[in-house]
């Protein structure tokens, strides 16, 4: 994970490539521009991380969009294996901040 | 007053680098609401089993590979805290004389990894060539060779390239850390904990299970199917 003083922890998008020994996560969020978070760190956006390949382990995954109930979930990946996950946003009742 | 500082440095450093412990899973508003429950002494306990096709659903981990899942729920007494321990469990399958006490996480992650190691990955693809040589005089027939050859047969390989799914080191780790984190969470409890226990034992269809759990010397009889 990389670090910027101004955005925080992010991945490089060459971090979540296919690889020996990696699992594979399949996501699909509505909204499609929502941010994804891995671990905390800024991964990028939903549309482009259709598959995120990561190593086996734990991680917490969250993706956020402005006006929606962000999403969280604990996903476990392990080689060879391929998990499906479907976030959709649901509108925040909260009022969107300007 | 140092030695104080100090003390309470060391306890939140342990305290950040323990990581998370068992969670489980959010408990059902009570026990009733589980396909078998029991009550003593105002504690109650709701169970229900897991079937192959949920497992697939909720684990990562091939856990159906090894073990029957099952969902248990305790719901403690009002002011009386209950000591949870997978030791005050045991399953037995109907028609055998087994009674089997629940896997832990680790034992039952140690298990599935030397499953996925030792399962054979046999791959058969059918090969069908077609070539064509020019060929030459043949001293036995004395005709000429050459023309159109065609040859078909199978290859017989182990598998791709790249470790069996969930086979090396880091995916026993991952897998424990799951089964440790979706787990019934061990230890004094005031408030309904919910989660799973791995009984090491295949969950054939059909049969009836009995789960046993002892509180305070004596035993809750739930039945499953």
């Amino acid at each position: 994970m990389l670090w910027s003083p101004i955005w925080g922890p992010y991945y490089d998008p060459a971090y979540f490539s296919r690889g020996y020994g990696r699992g594979e996560v399949r996501l699909s969020a509505d909204p499609k521009t929502a941010a994804v978070y891995v671990d905390g760190g800024y991964a990028g956006t939903a549309d482009k991380l259709k598959n995120i390949w990561l190593d086996p382990g734990a991680y917490d995954l969250s993706v956020t969009a402005n006006g929606r109930e962000p999403f969280k979930e604990r996903i476990y990946v392990l080689s060879g294996k391929s998990v499906k996950i479907v976030a959709k946003l649901s509108e925040s009742k909260d009022k969107p901040q300007p | 007053m140092k030695r104080k500082f100090w003390t309470a440095l060391l306890l939140a450093g342990t305290a950040c680098f323990a990581g998370p412990g068992p969670k489980g899973t959010a408990p059902k508003s009570a026990a009733s609401f589980y396909s078998s429950h029991a009550e003593q002494n105002g504690t109650a306990i709701g169970a229900a089993l897991v079937s192959p096709q949920q497992a697939q659903k909720l684990f990562t981990s091939p856990v159906n590979r090894c073990c029957t899942v099952i969902e248990v729920a305790v719901f403690p007494s009002k002011d009386h805290p209950q000591d949870v321990s997978l030791n005050d469990f045991v399953l037995r399958v109907e028609g055998t004389e087994t009674a089997l006490k629940p896997s832990s996480a680790q034992v039952t992650a140690a298990s599935l990894r030397k499953k996925a190691s030792s399962d054979r990955d046999i791959r058969v693809s059918p090969v069908v060539g077609v070539g064509y040589s020019t060929g030459g005089y043949d001293p036995v027939t004395g005709g000429r060779g050459g023309g159109l050859e065609r040859d078909a047969g199978v290859i017989v390989s182990d598998g791709g390239p790249g470790p069996k799914p969930g086979s090396t080191d880091k995916d026993r780790s991952a897998m424990e850390t799951e089964l440790s984190e979706k787990g019934l969470p061990e230890g004094t409890v005031a408030a309904p904990v919910a989660g799973y226990i791995y009984f090491p034992v295949s969950n054939k269809k059909g049969t009836t299970k009995v789960l046993e759990y002892t509180l305070n010397g004596k035993k809750m009889v739930l039945t499953l199917q």
